[in-house]
């Protein structure tokens, strides 16, 4: 780790104009940051036209929740000389619970989360908000899928009708 | 709160696909795909998470009914495309059917229907078949006729004939990128054929030197051997019965230099090899990775084969199939499931 100075802040603009001080290492767990601070380390103030403010409010309360935890189990390996497993397994389920709780959100939220983790190319809350949107989707009829994401049905009636007769098997109960 | 609401109809589409591939259970593929029309037109059935190896029973169509290993449960797919058809062994992805009727042959996807017929009469007296998945876009399918013959088939090659290669003993054979491998059942010499050039490549000697055991004892311990294509490497996979033992070898072709021979495997990492020993042309293999969070091992082989137990009366029962699981390392088996039906894998 050649460039520690954790102290080094960043300013963060969302669309609406909002500012956000963070340290590098949090703004670094964007990749697309980590990658305009390697091209130009004078960089301090970057505007992010395509994120709101309470969307990069939600993503820095996520990255710098995951660098807190990342820093402590270094802490603990250094003190110790090795991690210990059981307070290892501990953290992660604490890091885990923690990220359930973050992803309690509307789905027009998360579709945004999913859109600003992309963009800023967060890949633990890409994974983590893509997940959570498969997982809405699971034991869902289409119908009830609609209904979650707020989705016109724009299929006609002989579309729909077509699409069933290929696969007709996934519309009737299984078992 | 957002003055602007996103719309997930209009989510770019590699996000949408990355959606889909976490949808492990086809069944909500299926219908996630049927939501709305960007989502139909932009999910395609490439975006489908790699399905679990079932056993598909053999009853009758228009319904299938299948084991699913993964979720150890069964479960029945109405293919309309199906009813008044006998099938014959799947093998990648796909089904050879026959009508009942007309006697003509096709091969069909059970998932979405898709149906390729064949153009000419086969005589399938041998349910046994082996192709690939590209077989639309013009690859080989190769298929095991009366006397034991080979029918090699190419659409639109030598205007759709077939190539009947005679003379050959063809129980054991093995298709991969327009090579054909044919294992021959006493010596165990693996002859491989170009089949653009119709010429032989190379022949490959048995793993070990057959001539140094008593032939008739070779046949009754071991059980013929399957080859497979994993991770880029061709394996040779023998059972003996006797001591419930698998024994691995990988395809060295060498680089001109050395002549091709099959060298001993005692490890396959994370790779789950599948066997069915009725039909040792559509066996298979998967990375235990990619089914994290699912009972599957890997390191393993998952085999199907006929077993029959005895009853209080000292006679033996039908004839019933069994699903095994063998651990390469520890040489352990252990039963999976009793079902009837053929080891296979669909997307």
């Amino acid at each position: 780790m050649a460039r520690s100075s954790t102290e080094n802040m960043i300013t963060l603009m969302s669309s609406d104009g909002e500012e956000f001080m963070v340290t590098e290492k949090v703004a670094r767990e964007c990749t697309t940051i980590r990658n305009m601070l390697e091209d130009d380390c004078v960089i301090t103030n970057i505007p992010l036209p395509n994120v709101t403010s309470d969307i990069l409010s939600m993503v820095i309360e996520y990255c710098m929740e995951h660098v807190a935890a990342a820093e402590k189990a270094a802490a603990e390996t250094a003190e110790k000389g090795s991690s210990s497993a059981p307070a290892a397994a501990k953290a992660n389920k604490d890091l885990e619970e923690w990220d359930k709780a973050f992803m309690n959100v509307d789905v027009y939220t998360l579709c945004d989360l999913i859109l600003a983790a992309n963009y800023l190319n967060v890949s633990g809350l890409l994974d983590l908000t893509i997940q959570t949107a498969a997982n809405l989707i699971k034991g869902k009829s289409p119908e009830q899928i609609r209904k979650t994401f707020h989705i016109q049905n724009d299929l006609s009636l002989e579309e729909e009708e077509k699409i069933r007769s290929q696969t007709p098997w996934a519309f009737e109960k299984s078992e | 709160m957002n003055t602007i609401e996103r719309d997930w109809a209009v989510l770019p589409p590699d996000l949408l696909r990355t959606i889909a591939r976490k949808l492990i259970d086809i069944f909500d593929f299926v219908r996630f795909r049927s939501v709305c029309k960007t989502w139909h037109s932009l999910i395609t059935i490439a975006d489908l998470f790699p399905q679990f190896p079932w056993i598909l029973n053999r009853s009758r169509g228009p319904d299938l009914h299948f084991y699913s290993i993964a979720f150890d449960k069964s479960f029945t797919i109405n293919a309309p495309k199906f009813s008044n058809k006998t099938f014959f062994f799947p093998c990648q992805g796909l089904m050879l059917v026959r009508s009942r009727t007309t006697f003509w042959s096709s091969l069909i996807n059970p998932l979405n229907n898709c149906e390729v017929w064949l153009p000419v009469f086969l005589d399938l007296i041998h349910d046994q078949w082996i192709g690939s998945r590209s077989f639309q876009s013009g690859d080989y399918v190769v298929f095991k006729g009366f006397g034991r013959k080979l029918h090699v088939f190419k659409p639109g090659d030598c205007g759709d004939k077939w190539i009947n290669m005679e003379g050959e003993d063809c129980s054991i054979y093995f298709y991969l990128n327009k090579l054909l491998f044919i294992v021959h059942s006493l010596s165990w010499f693996t002859k491989v054929i170009n089949l653009r050039t119709r010429k032989t490549v190379f022949v490959v000697p048995p793993p070990w030197n057959v001539s140094t055991m008593p032939t008739s004892n070779v046949r009754s311990i071991w059980h013929r051997p399957t080859l497979i294509e994993s991770s880029g490497e061709i394996l040779h996979v023998t059972y003996a019965y006797e001591f419930k033992k698998f024994v691995i070898h990988r395809l060295e072709v060498g680089n001109g230099k050395e002549n091709p021979c099959w060298v001993i495997v005692t490890n396959i990492g994370d790779r789950m090899l599948f066997i069915d020993f009725h039909h040792n042309n559509g066996d298979f293999s998967l990375k235990a990775t990619d089914f994290c969070g699912f009972n599957f091992k890997g390191n393993c082989i998952y085999f199907i084969r006929e077993d029959k137990l005895r009853k209080n009366d000292g006679y033996y029962s039908d004839p019933i199939y069994v699903v095994e699981r063998y651990d390469i390392e520890s040489a352990t088996t252990e039963l999976i499931h009793i079902q009837e039906g053929y080891i296979t894998c669909f997307a």
